[in-house]
């Protein structure tokens, strides 16, 4: 039971990591949606083509702003009078349908029946989603008539996968996901075009491959989901991941509007698609900044699914400025929505027990803004964790994180009544001498020690609350010639304490003696008002250095530290002792004399050379025999001197090949010619 | 005095016994050098002491082989015994100048 329980904390404990790891991007504050109006601005000098014109058009447009110096209506409808591209009147149809323009039937007869004639003799789906694009603009100016909508609707589908991803153009040899999306972005247009030509089959066929492209989402570690760009995606524009995450939720926006009832889309992958676009936020090249508006904006107003995120502002309180919490749920572009918010609880960081739970917070529902002001004043600086349960009044048309965590910071103005300083006895612990520094009155302390006693501060600090308070504090002893030393002081019970042994440091202060300024240095991220103080000076009685130890000054320091060590010199091992050139060459000699012996010992025996063969092939044969093993010898002599085994090897296989078949035969001549003789004895 | 002058006679009266006692020789004056000077290079000496040691073991088998009295290498005949002789003493002089090329290369 207690190990079952055990595991439950350890599941619970990793999930709430899990969630916490989990990006909060902000959605588009009117600060970000200024700057970004300003980066467009910049841009807008460097724009030429069409394409770039309706980006920063749309761009423009979902912040609100409504730009005409960019492109005029006249102009657009020159380029749909006289263009040849569909790719050129697609964007210049999009930039009329951003400018709200309007145009006559009569001007644009011809390039309706250049489309229409186009649809019939492309397979590509990029041509297919131009032309259809251009056509569903200027439908909504004057009728238009597709011939054939239902061998459209098969060119399109015969393009499509198994696995609900699309192709550009027959002969691609792979698939992607953003090009199903432009495949639901064109579909969509031919529905708003001939929507007779759709039946119930059509439409719930469309949904499905709507619903099945959320499959396609990959995550990152911090829980955000995006399409990712295929290789295809590079063939036909590119533009990253950005751009196909755009495309995709494009897509199925254009099919929901085109159709009615309800398309199944996981609220969850939304809802971190959403938080994808969030975090890519505005800057970055203008073609970036589009995807990211461009999906923010379908994102904000659609009619599948509009994701909901809970903001809480600031995320770093301070309370000496009497700021307040301001909670919403808005949009991602900042519109808001109404929900009942309820904090479920809120816990210091690092700590487990929350220090409130389930407070249902006061909401202005017109402004879809919540306070948060009931905790204000049982706040104390230090970070926190609020979780938060949303719940929105509108289901089916938002979706939102039923839980978040958000961390907040509160900092404030804490306050040190007294610093504590001490000189006391090494041994005994008694204090020889205490003062206590007041920070009002900064009088400065003037202390004396030995090497035989221990050098005490302590100091407490109290928070906004009056509360017990860690935060970063350091001591910092200065000598007079500007080697300093920093000490850390430790939480110990209710207060930071340091305790200088000075015989055990005496060495690390490099039995420097003389006078030492105590400066204390407090700070932390919650703390408004760090402080260094002078606490006085402390004169530091060392003993000598012991023999041999050099006393450093500050200026031998440095070198020691920064400055280059001294070099080393390798010592090699000395060389042996050989025997004096005399002695071994005597010896040489020596070596020799038994050979000497030898000769001589055999011509004293009258050696019997008779059988040395006289005359023919015999002759010859000994004589090649007794050379070759001369040869041999003299090869292993030059063997010695120079050459390295495989040489040696393979002359020696040479001269042996040569020394056997003399050898062999006069060997053999030999045998026969004393075999009589052995065989009579 | 004269006994014993016989007796040597009769020992080195066979070349090969002539060259056994060579090989001994060597082998002294080898030991007595090292003696004398140490062993660096530490590898010379088991060399040049081995090599002597080889040959007179081979020089001593050839003896063993071709004694009309040895009952054991009857079959073998006198020119193969030689050419064994021969053909270990090449070999055994091809390892000790392999290694005698490697001090060498040392220094």
């Amino acid at each position: 039971m207690d190990s079952c329980r055990n595991g439950c904390l350890i599941l619970a404990l990793v999930a709430l990591l899990c969630l916490s790891v989990s990006a909060s991007p902000n959605v588009l504050s009117e600060a970000d949606k200024k700057f970004g109006t300003e980066l467009l601005i910049k841009s807008e000098g460097s724009v030429s083509t069409l394409e770039e014109k309706y980006q920063l058009l749309r761009s423009f447009q979902v912040l609100g702003i409504r730009r005409e110096e960019l492109i005029t209506c006249s102009e657009v409808e020159a380029v749909l009078m006289s263009s040849t591209s569909v790719k050129d009147l697609f964007y210049a149809s999009k930039c009329g349908e951003t400018l709200l323009c309007s145009f006559q039937e009569s001007a644009l007869k011809t390039t309706v029946s250049r489309l229409l004639s186009s649809l019939d003799n492309t397979e590509a789906l990029l041509d297919i989603h131009f032309s259809l694009g251009t056509l569903a603009f200027l439908k909504v100016q004057f009728p238009v008539a597709l011939n054939d909508p239902v061998s459209i609707f098969q060119k399109i589908k015969v393009l499509s996968a198994e696995d609900g991803s699309w192709k550009y153009n027959p002969d691609d040899a792979g698939t992607s996901a953003k090009a199903a999306g432009t495949a639901l972005e064109t579909m969509g247009d031919l529905i708003s075009l001939a929507g007779q030509a759709f039946d119930d089959a059509k439409i719930r066929y469309l949904k499905g491959v709507a619903s099945k492209l959320f499959e396609f989402l990959e995550k990152y570690d911090d829980g955000t989901q995006f399409i990712d760009e295929r290789p295809l995606d590079g063939l036909y524009g590119g533009g990253g991941p950005l751009a196909a995450t755009s495309q995709v939720v494009k897509g199925v926006a254009v099919v929901a509007s085109h159709t009615s009832g309800h398309i199944e889309v996981p609220a969850e992958r939304v809802i971190s698609v959403a938080k994808f676009f969030l975090t890519a936020g505005i800057h970055g090249s203008l073609l970036d900044m589009f995807h990211v508006l461009d999906g923010l904006g379908v994102l904000d107003k659609n009619r599948f699914l509009v994701p909901v995120i809970l903001s809480v502002r600031p995320s770093v309180l301070s309370l000496s400025a009497k700021e307040v919490f301001k909670i919403s749920t808005t949009t991602v572009l900042g519109s808001p929505v109404s929900a009942t918010i309820t904090l479920r609880k809120a816990v210091r960081a690092n700590e487990k027990e929350p220090f409130l739970l389930n407070q249902v917070l006061e909401s202005d529902e017109t402004k879809g803004v919540h306070n948060l002001n009931d905790i204000l004043n049982k706040l104390d600086i230090g970070s926190y964790d609020l979780t938060f349960k949303v719940k929105i009044l509108e289901e089916g048309r938002y979706a939102t994180e039923p839980i978040t965590i958000r961390r907040v910071l509160v900092t404030g103005v804490a306050s040190i009544p007294e610093v504590e300083v001490g000189v006391l006895d090494s041994d005994t612990g008694s204090t020889d001498y205490v003062k206590r520094w007041n920070p009002m009155s900064k009088e400065v302390v003037s202390l004396y020690a030995t090497h035989l006693q221990k050098l005490y501060f302590g100091l407490d600090i109290l928070s906004p609350r009056q509360e017990q308070f860690i935060p970063q504090a350091f001591l910092k002893l200065k000598h007079e010639t500007k080697v300093e030393h920093l000490f850390l002081l430790k939480p110990s019970g209710k207060k930071l304490e340091l305790s200088l042994n000075l015989l055990g440091l005496v060495e690390k202060l490099n039995y420097l003696s003389g006078i030492y300024t105590i400066d204390l240095i407090v700070g932390d991220v919650a703390m408004e008002n760090p402080v260094m103080w002078n606490l006085g000076t402390v004169e530091l009685d060392l003993p000598e250095p012991p023999e041999g130890k050099v006393k450093l000054t500050s200026q031998a320091e440095s070198p020691f530290k920064y400055g280059p060590r001294p070099e080393i010199t390798h010592m090699f091992r000395p060389a042996e002792k050989r025997a004096p050139p005399t002695l071994s060459n005597t010896f040489l000699a020596l070596t020799l004399v038994p050979l000497l012996g030898f000769l001589v010992g055999l011509k004293l025996l009258n050696t019997n050379m008779k059988n040395f063969p006289s005359s023919g092939l015999p002759v010859l044969a000994a004589l090649l025999f007794h050379l070759g093993i001369g040869s041999i010898l003299g090869l292993y002599a030059l063997f010695w001197l120079k050459l390295n085994l495989f040489q040696t090897l393979k002359l020696l296989a040479l001269l042996g090949t040569v020394l056997t078949v003399p050898g062999y035969y006069i060997l053999s001549h030999l045998a026969d010619a004393s075999a009589p003789k052995v065989k009579s004895a | 005095m004269r006994g014993v002058a016989r007796d040597v006679k009769a020992l080195l009266s066979s070349i090969i016994n002539l060259y056994v006692f060579y090989t001994l020789c060597t082998i002294v004056i080898k030991v007595v050098y090292m003696a004398l000077v140490g062993s660096f290079p530490f590898n010379a000496f088991p060399l040049g002491f081995l090599s002597c040691v080889g040959t007179t073991v081979q020089a001593i088998c050839l003896w063993m082989q071709v004694n009309p009295k040895n009952k054991e290498f009857k079959e073998l005949s006198l020119e193969q015994a030689f050419v064994d002789f021969v053909l270990t003493n090449l070999v055994l002089h091809l390892v000790v100048m392999n290694f005698l090329r490697v001090e060498r290369e040392r220094e």
